[in-house]
């Protein structure tokens, strides 16, 4: 036993003994405690089912008094727009007289919130009229009467007051299209409930206390009036009775608290929560990162140990080293569960996600050991695809699928969770069956040719060279033939540098189209599954493949130069003095972020539209963004070239990239909060700016003369 | 008749020194009559090819042999194996001679070789190297 | 008068607690080739890339073509070729575009000398350089670091990865480079028998010192080993300066000398009435005397 014992202590040494692993798992913990004491609430998005406006909601007023720049009637909203373009509209009654305005030219409206205004009968017909509209919202607590009755067979989405539901039960059970209703529970008698249920398709429900609620705001309001809601049990039974209702979204908190309300009292209805918290968000997006860098940390020393000579030789060597991976392993993976906890997440929805990232690995891990070569060419559509399902963790991509999430991982569907955790826990096992394959792979020259080494790096290499038609190496060739001694003019000597690389800026283009092109070709698939229009948010589109552009250049010329690394110790005796040496690489490093600053130079001019401060706001976000970040990028990525250890260089990445995140990115995310075009917080701007500006020079020249400095052999 | 340098051999992990070697094999074949006065000897570039050797130590080996008077540089041509002048008396050049042949004597003393054992060898030695 | 090429005085170099160079003064002058030995540690790699300005010295100065090693201009490093012990390569290349590659870097590259070169050893000029054996790409190195017709070159352990052939077409290219009298070698190797061949001269690296520098020829003149056979027992102390190794057994003693003077063996010979015969050591013997190690000889004397 006692053996066992230090053979445990022996692998677990191996651990942190690398500088690297090390690194890593100080990261993972510093991350870990953020969850631990990070917030749970607070900084809400609503989740709940309300109507929904496709595009963009143009907004006005009945008139305007005030005369306000930020606010147009309705006259100038039909001077700018077409009204056949217009599909959603939102009117705000100023004066108490205001009429509704005629509503026959927006032919192709879908969704119209008309607050406050008082509706005739000729109002009801013009609304009943619009051949498109699917949506409505109305906060006039008295209806004309029948009015109910033909909105409901008219729209699908309706939020109106409980007054205005009740003041006409006899046209409930004819309101036979609605199928969400969201209603604001003002004034509002204890049969409420039943004149709901008597709705005859209704699938969606939310409930609202009060009437401030206003569907327009996207943004959640930071003062939050006290939502909830409290019904007695025979309320809860209807609802739990209606043949039809899927799903009641509504601030459970007092029912919870005091009457002892659980999800499943409403079973088969989803009780549904109305808002959901940007915290509990992060710190899902924040476990899976730490599960990645669990299983990276995992991998890294899993390679190390089973590519060695030992693990051919040593007898018993695959089962120890394997158990501690799978200890190492499992209690990760039960912190984080537990840590998820906290988050308002199920045992079980928890384990689903922790252990997601690690079985997606696994299994490209297998395939790529595995010796079939189609199964090979199957890995990077898999992983492009897997990159795609990223953006559900985004904001929006969540209120997307926001009550299935929402159920799921309060830990309510348990057949999912456990089908899919079954799943993931068979890759994991098939990847670490799989150990010895890494072994065999690194034997394997060993038995046909007596010369090979197996634990040569260099003849590894070599047989992973020898492998024909990579299709990318004819354009690396073109770019090498028919090289000549040519002048010493410094931009020539900054080409040739670079061409020893295998980096062409080409390879990127196409990249970024394969990329464009299946996320065009998702776009397709949705929309005419949906049947809407493609490009319902082109901005979204360019903006996603910008920021993919842009981390891509960020981090190829690390991953370029690292490869280089080697080859430099003879290359530093090519015929150029020291300083021209360093200055001509920097240059080469430098010029390899054209494509990151090309992309970052967009950014500006897409941001310049919303600009509210002018010349100056535009300014200094062009230097902030074209300027000092791209600096900064360059001054970090430098590292490569002044570090020798591998360590050290991944450790002063991370310290930079968190001190330029906070000069760059905080005066950004701050000005943009703050969204007013006053002075002073133009000057703070400017201030940023600056401080950037200035620390990005200062780490570029710092990194210049560490380089002079760096021992080339 | 002119000497290829395929005809010397070199032992460049011999303790003797590789000009050493050089210096004794021509010595050897102008004893023996293979190279007459008047011979070329092979290039330095050509020797050091064929034998592997750096060509310093040829030309090392060949001035030697000038500064002993055995060879003679022509120009353009290389080195002429130079007829032999012999300076000082006969006398002079036996008692030259004499520390080698004690040293052989010794040495065949040390073997148990008797003195007509030893008086064999060297006329033995004397028909191979006929002049 | 020749100029003295490389240049290095009180030369140290230190690695976080080792000492591995310690005080190492070194003069090549123009059209000497000089070979380095040295057991390993010793500080052979050290010392050339120090000397090269891949490494920079703690303390003491290294001068090549007279400029400080650590600054080599442009000019000086046109003339001078290095081939490293592990020859990386950038691999993604073929054998001919990383020859024109490196071709494109210098002013006197002799693209077509290159590719006679590559023709002889019998390199493929499509395939990839990741894709070639250890000894092809060590001959690719070679190949490359000749290519510019440098005046000095540099080798770490060139040899070490060539089977028989290749090595001798290798000695081969490196005599024909010394054809060109001014051109200098300084090279690093384990193998003795090459260096006898190629190497006018030899330093010696023993804990980071030059424990001997000076012709080859010389050498094997001053290191020899004597076999003494008296008729009384000798000394315990013979006292021949310059002794390596003594080994005395009643009568008979061996003894590993440094600075062999035929004299001095020949006084002491007829003190000792005893008759003493001199062997001549090839390098590797040499080698093996002056690092202080017993070979198998002194074991058969002892029988």
């Amino acid at each position: 036993m006692k053996t066992q014992i230090t053979l445990y202590k022996q692998i677990l040494k191996t651990y942190w003994q690398r500088p690297l692993i090390l690194l890593l798992t100080a990261l993972f913990l510093v991350f870990y405690l953020s969850l631990v004491f990070g917030p749970t609430g607070g900084n809400v998005i609503q989740v709940g089912a309300r109507p929904q406006a496709p595009g963009r909601i143009y907004t006005a007023l009945s008139s305007n008094p005030e005369k306000s720049r930020h606010f147009q009637t309705l006259s100038d909203l039909l001077k700018s727009v077409d009204p056949a373009e217009i599909r959603s509209l939102s009117l705000t009654k100023m004066n108490t007289n205001d009429l509704l305005p005629d509503l026959r030219p927006f032919r192709n409206l879908v969704y119209l919130d008309l607050s406050d205004f008082e509706l005739t009968q000729a109002n009801v017909d013009q609304i009943c009229q619009l051949p498109k509209l699917d949506a409505l919202v109305l906060m006039d607590s008295r209806l004309p009467s029948g009015a109910l009755q033909r909105f409901g067979e008219k729209v699908s989405q309706l939020e109106i007051l409980a007054s205005a539901l009740e003041a006409s039960p006899t046209e409930i059970p004819k309101m036979s299209k609605v199928k969400l209703l969201a209603l604001h529970l003002v004034n509002a008698s204890s049969k409420v409930l039943e004149y709901v249920t008597q709705i005859p398709q209704l699938q969606q429900l939310t409930l609202v206390r009060s009437r401030n609620y206003d569907a327009s705001h996207q943004q959640a309001s930071k003062r939050q009036p006290w939502q909830d809601i409290d019904f007695s049990a025979e309320q809860i039974a209807l609802l739990r009775n209606d043949s039809t209702l899927k799903e009641v979204y509504a601030n459970w908190f007092l029912m919870k608290r005091i009457r002892g309300f659980d999800e499943s009292t409403l079973l088969p209805v989803r009780a549904l929560p109305i808002t959901y918290s940007k915290s509990k968000l992060s710190a899902i997006k924040t476990t899976v990162f730490l599960s990645a860098m669990l299983f990276a940390i995992l991998a890294l020393q899993l390679w190390a140990h089973f590519i060695s000579p030992a693990a051919r030789l040593v007898p018993n060597y695959l089962v120890p080293h394997r158990r501690i991976a799978v200890w190492i392993l499992s209690t990760a993976t039960l912190l984080l569960c537990l840590v998820l906890l906290r988050y308002d997440v199920g045992l079980l929805p928890a384990l689903s996600i922790v252990l997601l990232l690690p079985a997606m690995c696994c299994l490209f891990a297998v395939i790529q050991l595995s010796k079939n070569t189609y199964a090979q060419w199957l890995l990077p559509p898999m992983v492009l695809t897997f990159l795609l399902f990223i953006p559900l963790f985004s904001e929006t991509g969540f209120k997307a699928i926001a009550s299935t999430a929402i159920w799921f991982l309060r830990g309510n569907m348990l057949e999912l969770a456990m089908t899919i955790i079954t799943i993931e826990v068979l890759l994991i096992a098939w990847s670490l069956t799989k150990l010895p394959a890494i072994t065999e792979m690194a034997n394997e020259g060993f038995l046909t040719t007596p010369a090979f080494s197996p634990w040569d790096r260099e003849r590894l290499q070599q047989k992973q060279w020898q492998k024909p038609g990579n299709p990318f190496t004819w354009l690396l060739d073109r770019g090498i033939s028919e090289l000549h001694y040519s002048d010493r003019s410094t931009w020539k000597m900054v080409r040739l540098w670079q061409r020893g690389n295998t980096f062409r800026p080409i390879i990127m283009l196409l990249f970024l189209g394969m990329i464009c092109f299946i996320s065009l070709l998702f776009q397709g698939i949705i929309s005419f599954m949906k049947g809407e229009v493609l490009f319902t948010q082109p901005p979204l589109l360019l903006a996603g493949g910008l920021t993919s552009l842009c981390s891509i250049g960020a981090i190829l010329p690390a991953i370029i130069w690292w490869r280089r690394r080697k080859s430099m110790a003879v290359e530093s005796l090519r015929p150029v003095n020291r300083k021209t040496l360093v200055k001509q690489l920097y240059l080469s490093l430098a010029l390899d972020h054209a494509c990151l600053v090309i992309g970052l130079l967009i950014i500006p001019v897409l941001l310049a539209k919303n600009a509210a401060g002018g010349i100056v706001e535009i300014l200094s976000l062009l230097l902030l963004i074209g300027l000092a970040t791209p600096l900064w990028i360059v001054g970090i990525n430098a590292t490569v070239i002044v570090f020798k250890q591998a360590w050290v260089i991944v450790g002063s990445m991370f310290v930079l990239y968190t001190i330029a995140g906070a000069l760059v990115i905080t005066p950004i995310i701050w000005h943009y909060n703050l969204q007013s075009g006053d002075t002073l917080s133009l000057q703070y701007l400017c201030v940023a700016v600056f401080a950037a500006i200035a620390g990005a020079i200062c780490l570029n020249l710092f990194m210049y003369y560490a380089a002079l400095k760096r021992e080339w052999g | 008749m002119a000497i290829k340098a395929t005809q010397f051999e070199v032992h460049p992990s011999a303790g003797v020194p590789i000009y050493l070697q050089i210096i004794g094999q021509i010595n050897a074949m102008i004893a023996g009559g293979h190279l007459h006065a008047g011979d070329m000897l092979p290039s330095v570039r050509q020797m050091a090819t064929e034998l592997g050797v750096n060509a310093m130590t040829i030309s090392k080996a060949y001035s030697k042999l000038e500064s002993d008077e055995v060879v003679e540089r022509v120009r353009g041509k290389g080195m002429m194996v130079r007829k032999s002048v012999l300076s000082g008396s006969t006398k002079e050049r036996m008692q030259e001679l004499k520390p080698l042949m004690e040293q052989a004597i010794v040495h065949g003393r040390q073997l148990g070789l008797n003195n007509e054992q030893i008086l064999a060898v060297v006329n033995k030695l004397f028909r191979e190297y006929k002049s | 008068m020749s100029d003295t090429i490389i240049q290095t005085v009180n030369l140290h170099k230190q690695f976080k607690d080792t000492q591995v160079l310690t005080g190492l003064n070194l003069q090549v002058k123009a059209g000497q080739v000089v070979g380095l030995l040295g057991t390993n540690g010793s500080g052979k790699t050290t010392l050339i890339k120090c000397i090269l300005g891949l490494l920079k010295a703690t303390s003491g100065t290294s001068t090549v073509f007279g400029q400080n090693s650590w600054d080599i201009n442009a000019a000086a490093k046109s003339r001078l070729g290095y081939v490293s012990q592990d020859f990386v390569l950038i691999p993604w290349m073929t054998v001919k575009s990383i020859t024109e590659y490196t071709g494109a870097f210098y002013d006197q590259w002799d693209q077509d000398f290159v590719t006679h070169l590559i023709k002889e050893w019998k390199l493929s000029e499509t395939q990839r350089v990741g894709a070639l054996s250890v000894g092809q790409r060590q001959k690719l190195a070679v190949i490359i670091a000749l290519g510019h017709h440098p005046e000095l070159l540099v080798l770490d352990e060139p040899v070490a990865s060539l089977d028989p052939v290749a090595r001798r077409q290798f000695l081969q290219s490196l005599i024909e480079f010394t054809e060109e009298e001014e051109n200098t070698i300084l090279f690093s190797t384990h193998i003795t028998s090459d260096l006898e061949r190629v190497a006018s001269h030899l330093a010696f690296l023993d804990n980071g010192k030059v424990g001997y520098f000076g012709e080859l020829d010389s050498l094997k003149h001053q290191v020899k080993r004597i076999r003494i056979t008296a008729e009384q027992d000798l000394p315990l102390n013979l006292n021949i300066p310059g002794t390596l190794r003594s080994q005395i057994d009643g009568k008979h003693a061996l003894l590993a000398v440094k600075d062999f003077d035929a004299l001095t063996l020949q006084t002491l010979s007829n003190e000792l009435h005893a008759t003493t015969t001199v062997e001549d050591l090839n390098l590797e013997e040499i080698f093996l005397e002056l690092s202080g190690v017993s070979t198998q000889a002194d074991v058969e004397v002892m029988q």
